[in-house]
């Protein structure tokens, strides 16, 4: 554990200074997450100039929705997604060989390389509208209330990794596989909506999306933990959820991601 | 521009470099209606808070129709992987030898681009009709059969705009190492102006009134509206005037680009 | 004990017979035809502690497939192999600790960082104890020449320091096994030389066990005593090199300058003619004729000068590989 933290802290130490070699890059990319999150945040003000509430929730616990997605998944970018994106490059051009060659578990090795500072700041960017949603609606979270947030977040953080190397383990398989980037982007997509707008949806959907791919989880729950938009029984379940399909949904990746090792050293030429 | 038959060689060839990439072509494309279901709920919720009223003309029903054209105009309309083709052909000194050969470099993407989005059109339509199927109590037809040809128009006009747009970017990959950023700068306004996220014409009036002049509508959210009929004829006669101002400018643009471009890459020696 | 010691180790792959078009496509949905490839098959052998050893054959011929197997990238279908008395392909963490494998083509430090950096990395992966890291860091930096460029970004090295930090990586945790895929590849040839005479120097020095894989007959002739030749997966040959070289170079090579026409028949009663650019001629002459086709050569008039050189050892094994095919 000791050794892992010391090599974490080396990969910490080598992103920054190659973060510091390419400064233009790290504040396009930092222009361009926000960019992103800013663009969202203008569906909530066009859509509320029509309605008070969608679904139940009104508009800065919206906001707060929206704020929670970006922190968690921003959190996310920073620690593993370039690294996760780039795993079939290594698997094609045969570079996994030297992960795997080293005495390190080579899962955490593929997933941490380089850290993204510039998503680091995106995801503060996040918590500020979360706090200033908070502000909006003049509503101050009980320090109960903001640890079962960071917890919640923290699972959030887990699923977004897990399902990314999922999709990028299928590439152990299929080296010509793209898209997995794409295909995360576009499922992340649901998780900003307020999970009540699937109320109609068919019981199928809801499933898929709540417990397969749990992306009605990762921003809903904990946002509603924050700010008791639900409470009672059906709060607890909620949390509940999501504490299920993040570990099922990360030992399923971790399992998927061994699966694909066993391939590429029984198969692989 | 060019002699028929190099053109059509160009073509083929294009047609078949896309063809290899058919899969990965299906895969996105059934990625892409992931978002819609998100819509779909999202619009439903939207208009029952309103007690089903419609929004500036919009119903329920034509909102996802809105967004089932977005869908489908995309796939006619925008370039893929084109830009990365480019910067990669820029960086990598692979431009060196389209350089040698006796056609113009931006003719030659061109015919490229017009393949790649047939190929691209003919593997969405399968998908496309499903769905379009599923949805079809919401879709219904122009009124004005000469709207068929404005449309047919306003499409051309913006896959244009769409490739000189990205052309116009890759283009820089001669004076910066990664385009990347740029690329997703530029879409993440795209997104928000082009009317990705909902219709331009149900955002506060004053915006929309500045948005008209950028080119952002005219990328996607121009034809969509010339199709539905949401314009009177002076608004849309203005329409597509700036649309082919746009045109214009940017292809001046990208002339100048490329030369400076070509003097710098030839100055270093590629 | 051996370092390495291989027994009947095999590997075949079963790749899915791709029939064109879309036909095709659609049959082999329901009846898939499969080819079998046997890169390897039922190779043996075993290196001592210490020696060096270089790994020869074609393309294709199983070297890869046997090295991977051997760092435990591949499982083998059938066999054994014993490496450090550890079974390659578990992948234990003591194994890999103990292990190196250098590829002239892949690089596995950050392009992106200077090679001091990455090298810090490697230290913490490994363990290295830190003071032990910065005498071994000093001692492969000075003997390869390369300590002023520790703080430089790898992607702005030549090719030649940017291996020679390849080497310093794998190097610095002091394995006992050290694989080595062609690592000289594309190097200038001082680069290459100095690559070469570390690598005997120093492995001699510290014992390391080495195979070592290379497309260049220069470094396989100055580093190894001993090769192995590998083709169509089988094991061709096991042994010394000289060996080799006195068993399948009965010729010579006997270069002439002369201002005879080329084609002059008193050439071709000597030997094979190899090649002829300008005013000289390359004569393949047997071993036993050489004194007498040499005397008789300067006896003739219009020859000039005459030299006398050993037949290239790409040449040698390119004839193992004629005279030894697998049924």
């Amino acid at each position: 554990m000791q050794r892992y933290l010391d090599i974490y802290r080396i990969l910490l130490r080598n992103s920054l200074i190659r973060e510091m070699n390419f400064a233009a890059n790290f504040w396009l990319w930092l222009v361009c997450e926000a960019l992103w999150f800013v663009a969202q945040v203008a569906l909530i003000e066009v859509v509320f100039l029509y309605t008070d509430s969608v679904a139940g929730w009104d508009k800065w616990q919206v906001v707060m929705l929206y704020g929670t997605h970006h922190l968690a998944s921003q959190i996310f970018q920073a620690v593993c997604f370039v690294n996760l994106v780039n795993v079939p490059e290594l698997i094609r051009t045969g570079k996994m060989d030297f992960l795997m060659l080293q005495p390190i578990n080579a899962q955490f090795a593929a997933s941490t390389k380089q850290f993204g500072f510039d998503n680091l700041v995106n995801a503060f960017l996040g918590l500020a509208f979360v706090v200033f949603a908070c502000y909006k609606l003049s509503f101050i979270p009980s320090s109960a209330q903001v640890v079962l947030y960071l917890l919640a977040v923290a699972l959030a953080v887990v699923i977004h990794y897990s399902l990314t190397t999922l999709l990028v383990t299928v590439s152990f398989w299929i080296v010509r596989a793209q898209g997995a980037v794409y295909a995360y982007y576009n499922f992340m997509n649901l998780a900003r909506y307020p999970d009540a707008v699937f109320g109609t949806a068919p019981a199928a959907v809801k499933f898929l999306l709540t417990l397969v791919f749990p992306v009605l989880l990762v921003a809903n729950v904990p946002t509603r933990l924050l700010n008791d938009i639900t409470s009672g029984p059906a709060l607890w379940m909620s949390a509940c959820l999501l504490v299920i399909s993040a570990v099922w949904i990360f030992s399923f990746s971790v399992f998927f991601w061994n699966l694909g090792m066993k391939n590429y050293t029984s198969a692989s030429s | 521009m060019f002699p028929t038959a190099l053109s059509l060689k160009i073509f083929t060839l294009g047609l078949q470099n896309t063809f290899v990439y058919r899969w990965n072509f299906l895969m996105r494309l059934c990625m892409s209606f992931i978002p819609l279901l998100g819509l779909v709920y999202f619009w439903g919720a939207v208009y029952e808070g309103r007690g089903g009223v419609s929004i500036n003309g919009y119903s329920y029903g034509e909102m996802i129709f809105y967004f089932l054209l977005v869908n489908l105009t995309q796939a006619l309309t925008m370039p893929l992987d084109d830009e990365w083709q480019i910067a990669n052909e820029i960086r990598d000194g692979q431009l060196s030898q389209h350089l040698l050969k006796p056609f113009n470099y931006m003719g030659y993407r061109i015919l490229l681009f017009v393949s790649n989005r047939m190929v691209y059109t003919l593997i969405a339509l399968g998908p496309t009709t499903l769905i379009f199927l599923y949805f079809h109590r919401y879709l219904s037809t122009p009124h004005e059969p000469m709207t068929w040809l404005y449309t047919a128009l306003a499409l051309v006009l913006t896959a244009t705009l769409q490739f000189l747009i990205s052309y116009i970017i890759a283009l820089f990959a001669f004076w910066i190492l990664e385009v990347s950023t740029l690329v997703f700068i530029y879409f993440s306004l795209e997104y928000l102006f082009a009317g990705h996220l909902f219709p331009l014409d149900i955002m506060p009036r004053w915006m929309y009134a500045i948005i008209q002049w950028t080119p952002f509508p005219y990328q996607l959210f121009f034809p969509i509206a010339v199709f539905r009929e949401r314009l009177s004829p002076h608004e849309m006669l203005t329409g597509f005037l700036i649309q082919c101002l746009w045109i214009g400018v940017l292809f001046l643009c990208a002339r100048g680009l490329w030369r400076r471009g070509l003097h710098k890459y030839t100055a270093v020696g590629g | 004990m051996p370092a390495i010691q291989v027994e009947g180790l095999s590997k075949t792959y079963r790749t899915y017979k791709k029939k064109p078009g879309l036909k095709g496509a659609v049959i082999g949905l329901f009846k898939r035809e499969y080819d079998i490839t046997e890169a390897a098959r039922e190779v043996s052998f075993t290196i001592e502690e210490g020696e060096l050893v270089g790994f020869l054959g074609p393309n294709g011929a199983g070297k890869t497939t046997t090295l991977k197997m051997l760092s435990g990238l591949l499982h083998p279908t059938r066999g054994r192999a014993q490496v450090l008395g550890f079974t390659p392909w578990e992948r234990k963490n003591e194994f890999k600790r103990q292990f190196a494998l250098v590829m002239g083509q892949k690089n596995a430090l950050w392009w992106d960082l200077p090679a001091a950096e990455s090298l810090e990395l490697t230290r913490v992966i490994y363990g290295v104890e830190e003071t032990l890291f910065r005498r071994k860091l000093d001692e492969l930096t000075t003997l390869l020449d390369v300590r002023d460029k520790l703080n430089i970004m790898v992607r702005e090295l030549s090719l030649g320091e940017r291996m020679k930090f390849e080497l310093i990586n794998a190097l610095i945790y002091s394995p006992r096994i050290l694989l080595l895929d062609e690592p000289t590849i594309g190097l200038d040839v001082t680069s290459q030389k100095k690559v070469r005479e570390f690598l005997r120097e120093y492995g001699r020095h510290e014992r390391i066990t080495t195979i070592l894989t290379s497309h260049y007959m220069q470094d396989i002739q100055e580093l190894c005593e001993r090769v192995m030749i590998i083709d169509h997966g089988t094991l061709m040959y096991d042994g010394r090199l000289a060996r080799i070289l006195d068993q399948f170079s009965d010729h010579k090579i006997v270069g002439i300058d002369s201002s005879l026409p080329l084609d002059h028949p008193a050439f071709v009663r000597f030997g094979e003619v190899l090649s002829t650019g300008g005013q000289t001629l390359k004569l393949k002459v047997r071993r036993e004729r050489i004194k007498e086709v040499c005397r008789e050569l300067l006896s003739l008039d219009g020859v000039e000068d005459i030299s006398i050189q050993e037949v290239p050892v790409e040449d040698i094994i390119r004839e193992v590989f004629a005279s030894k095919k697998p049924s």
